[in-house]
């Protein structure tokens, strides 16, 4: 078994220990209310995941400082993991300890204010001292909304931190240094860090690759399984480790962006459910979206081998744009998604639809939902030009809180959070503003997004398809619109010409090359509906009129041979609108003139009606038709 | 106006309040003592009430079990990550944790001996006994108490049974304890519970007849 030895050290710890005796006032920003992996061999052990605090007390306390105190405007100033230190600095400070704590509010005018005690606490020599302020993105309501005290009080910090004293102690010199716990660097003034050249900030983030990647080495592995579980599996893997290696890489492929605390709660739940080994990786949709079998693992790989012929009946002479969507599902139910990433939480497959309209594009989406999760409704449709004003991210992913409409969430994050297993149709995405476009950025890179309420929402389970009629048009010198294909030309100069259109689009006009990078080459150029597709289209349509009748009315219906002839002339005449232009002549050309006839007639049921032929040109057009008597042709 | 001002909360009660919050926040790692100056005034003690507890009575006596030896987190942690086991008692597990782990019977004889996971109902039987049979199966064996086998003869050898099992899967790692209950030198009991069984069983709620019947409990 392979396991990685070396000690690794995160590159904010790195910091703290470069910049720990240089600038007396360190920010620490971002995941300040996660646990963090210990990396050393110290007073705690190697490895071992604890809370920030107890790590900034560990770090500092074995590097010689005598004191590390903690302030929290809630409890005053504590020592938690050693409580001799609080009596030192309560000394040091001129201050009492009231009820295990020294109480001090953080803003005020007496002497024992927090800042004043820090200040104290700062310039004295006798020990030296680190205080660690947590929550101080909570000590004022808002920076740009400060009171005198307010300021005051900052203006205090800043002015310890500027004249803060050294001390020397067993491990050599220490300046006295102050910390401030923020989850924002803005939930602190800004001039009390920009242009301070005594302030260092350092940024917090949720755990890399290579820090999940340790969580899962020697002891560590174990603790997260039942101790049953354990003993049972380990001797299979510890003959077979290139197995037990591959499910640990899929694990930390499949963590990507979690917090410590995140995985932590996570093997735990390994651990109560009693997962083997084996199937450690299922935690991860356990955790995520509270089901143990994914529907993707359920998909049968004998109906997907039947998709193409299935897709056929709906969607007609579309060949390459099947078989090229079907390539990304195959791709995604064999799980080779991903596999040139490092990121294994990313869609399950992102396919652009592209062409000219009435082609069949969302119909494909649909056909594609019932194939995956036996459900069209699984495919969920955003029409992106309701999203094109500049404030529309907020209706796909959520009001910001203290916004109308915070309460009710993103359609778009809300929709995958209730059904994360699902096909996501953004329709004519090029109607939607550009700063949509930097949310799908995000989507595509790490499958996951926050909404407005804080809860994380995560796509890796969806396919992701996006329609656009772009490159079917383009503007001309003059910015008038003009054809760019049309259908005399052959398909492969119709792909080739949207596809270049596409990418000019996006490169030229938009200027985001970036996104047509996580498209990649899973733009599917839908064909024109070519005279023999059309033919089929109008064919399956009029059938499907025929069999309704029969069915509801048992009404039943025949069309003689000329008479279909001329309405599949009429109909198929002008293919500029592909399927659904059909659809339309249907309904102008039969239903309409037929639903009159049959109402002129008083016919309601049980009746066989045979249309003789088709009067095209008249308006409205009209229908010939005769009524034989009951079970002639039976 | 500030908000302190329209609120009839003054500030004392405000920072009263506080205080428990910071006490429920830090209560894990260090004492926050409340305020004694502002605790009630003692009100009259009333009559000292006996705690019910359960496990206590035969007619409850599976609804609870011991608490389950984390063994793979012992073997990643020299210290308690629970911060209710004791140091001591943690060593001990942190000692024996690998080679439990990898199901060596002597280490789960000693566990046995140290923990001593059926020391509880030492009232409800004559004699209790256990071993580990082998890396996965424990077994025990308790001689019935003649009184208590007579008030409910299959309640009590159920009760026994189960108890003995949820103590002792959660003592070690093993699939299935097997209990044997027997009176006056004669078998009258056995049954066979497999941990994955007895997982995500609500204990407060099941019959321990039926439960010990569906491991396929045997009374003679």
């Amino acid at each position: 078994m392979s396991e990685n030895t070396e000690i690794l050290i995160p590159k904010w710890h790195r910091e703290l220990e470069l910049f720990g005796g240089i600038k007396p006032l360190l920010i620490l920003e971002g995941n300040v209310l996660d646990q963090y992996r210990y990396p050393l061999q110290g007073s705690v052990a190697q490895d071992e995941i604890i809370p920030l605090s107890r790590y900034l007390h560990t770090f500092f306390a074995d590097n010689g400082y005598d004191q590390v105190i903690f302030y929290s405007n809630l409890v005053g100033f504590m020592s938690p993991y050693d409580p001799s230190m609080l009596t030192r600095f309560a000394a040091n400070t001129s201050t009492t300890i009231k009820d295990g704590a020294i109480q001090a509010e953080f803003k005020g005018n007496g002497a024992d204010t927090a800042p004043n005690v820090i200040r104290r606490a700062m310039f004295q020599r006798k020990a030296a001292t680190v205080t660690v302020m947590e929550m101080a993105s909570h000590y004022i309501t808002t920076p740009e909304r400060m009171d005198q005290q307010d300021v005051n009080s900052f203006n205090i910090l800043m002015q310890s931190a500027l004249s803060a004293s050294w001390v020397r102690t067993t491990q050599g010199k220490k300046q006295n240094l102050l910390i401030l716990l923020v989850n924002k660097l803005n939930d602190l003034p800004a001039w009390f860090y920009l242009n301070n050249p005594v302030c260092k900030i350092l940024r917090l983030e949720a755990p890399d690759r290579e820090e999940r990647k340790r969580m899962m080495t020697g002891n560590n592995f174990a603790a997260f399984f039942s101790g049953t579980v354990y003993r049972r599996d380990l001797p299979y893997y510890t003959e077979h480790p290139d197995e037990l290696e591959r499910i640990k890489e899929r694990f930390v492929g499949l963590t990507e962006g979690m917090t410590f605390t995140e995985l932590d709660e996570m093997r735990l739940l390994c651990k109560k459910e009693e997962i083997p080994i084996r199937d450690l990786c299922t935690v991860v949709d356990l955790y995520k979206y509270g089901i143990k079998e994914n529907p993707w693992s359920r998909l049968n790989m004998q109906s997907l081998k039947t998709a193409k012929q299935d897709f056929e009946k709906r969607i007609k002479g579309q060949d390459t744009a099947l078989e090229r969507t079907l390539d990304v599902v195959k791709r995604a139910v064999t799980g080779m998604n991903g596999v040139n990433s490092s990121s294994t939480g990313k869609p399950k497959g992102v396919l652009f639809f592209a062409g000219p309209t009435g082609t069949g594009k969302t119909e494909t989406a649909k056909a594609l939902a019932e194939k995956l999760f036996g459900d069209e409704s699984t495919c969920i449709r955003f029409d992106m030009s309701e999203y094109g004003q500049s404030h529309s991210d907020q209706k796909l992913m959520g009001a910001p809180p203290g916004y109308v409409g915070y309460e009710a969430g993103g359609q778009l994050t809300n929709a995958v959070k209730k059904n994360p297993f699902c096909i996501l149709l953004f329709d004519e995405i090029e109607k939607a503003h550009s700063t949509i476009l930097d949310k799908f950025l995000q989507i595509l890179e790490d499958g996951r997004m926050t909404d407005g309420q804080g809860n994380t929402v995560y796509f890796s389970e969806t396919i992701i398809i996006f329609t656009s009629n772009l490159g079917i048009y383009v503007k001309d010198a003059f910015g008038n619109r003009e054809p760019n294909v049309t259908m005399d030309m052959p398909y492969s100069e119709v792909q080739t010409k949207v596809r270049s259109a596409i990418e000019d689009y996006f490169k030229l006009e938009l200027g985001r090359p970036e996104i047509l990078n996580r498209i990649g080459e899973n733009i599917v150029v839908f064909d024109y509906i070519r005279r023999e597709a059309a033919e089929l289209i109008l064919k399956g349509q009029v059938n499907k009129i025929i069999s309704r009748l029969r069915e509801q009315k048992n009404i039943r219906i025949r069309i003689e041979d000329f008479a279909y002839s001329s309405l599949q002339e009429a109909a198929t005449f002008d293919l500029s609108n592909g399927g659904r232009g059909i659809g339309n002549q249907v309904e102008s050309l039969l239903i309409n003139p037929l639903s009159r006839w049959l109402f002129d007639n008083e016919i309601s049921g049980d009746a066989e009606i045979v249309i003789e032929g088709f009067n095209t040109t008249a308006n409205p057009p009209s229908v010939i038709c005769r009524r034989e008597e009951a079970g002639k042709n039976e | 106006m500030s908000e302190q001002n329209n609120n009839p909360m003054d500030q004392n009660e405000f920072m009263k309040r506080m205080k428990a919050i910071a006490s429920d926040l830090w209560g894990g790692v260090m004492p926050v003592a409340t305020d004694t100056a502002a605790a009630p005034a003692q009100q009259p003690k009333p009559a000292p009430k006996a705690p019910e507890k359960p496990g206590t009575d035969i007619r409850n006596l599976w609804k609870t079990a011991d608490e389950t030896i984390d063994w793979t987190d012992a073997l990643s942690h020299s210290a308690p990550t629970d911060g209710l086991t004791g140091p001591k008692l943690w060593a001990f597990y942190h000692k024996h944790a690998e080679k439990v782990l990898s199901g060596d019977l002597a280490a789960y004889t000693e566990v046995l001996q140290k923990a001593n996971p059926l020391g509880e109902l030492t009232d409800f039987a004559e004699h209790i006994s256990m071993r580990a049979v082998t890396e996965a199966q424990l077994e025990s064996v308790f001689v019935c108490k003649g009184e208590l086998l007579e008030k409910n003869r299959k309640l009590y050898l159920s009760a026994m049974g189960l108890r003995i099992a949820r103590d002792l899967l959660a003592c070690l790692p093993v699939e299935e304890v097997v209990v044997k209950g027997t009176f006056e030198e004669k078998d009258i009991f056995t049954a066979t519970y497999p941990r994955q069984q007895l997982l995500h069983r609500n204990f407060m709620f099941v019959d321990p007849v039926e439960l010990s019947q569906e491991c396929g409990a045997v009374f003679a």
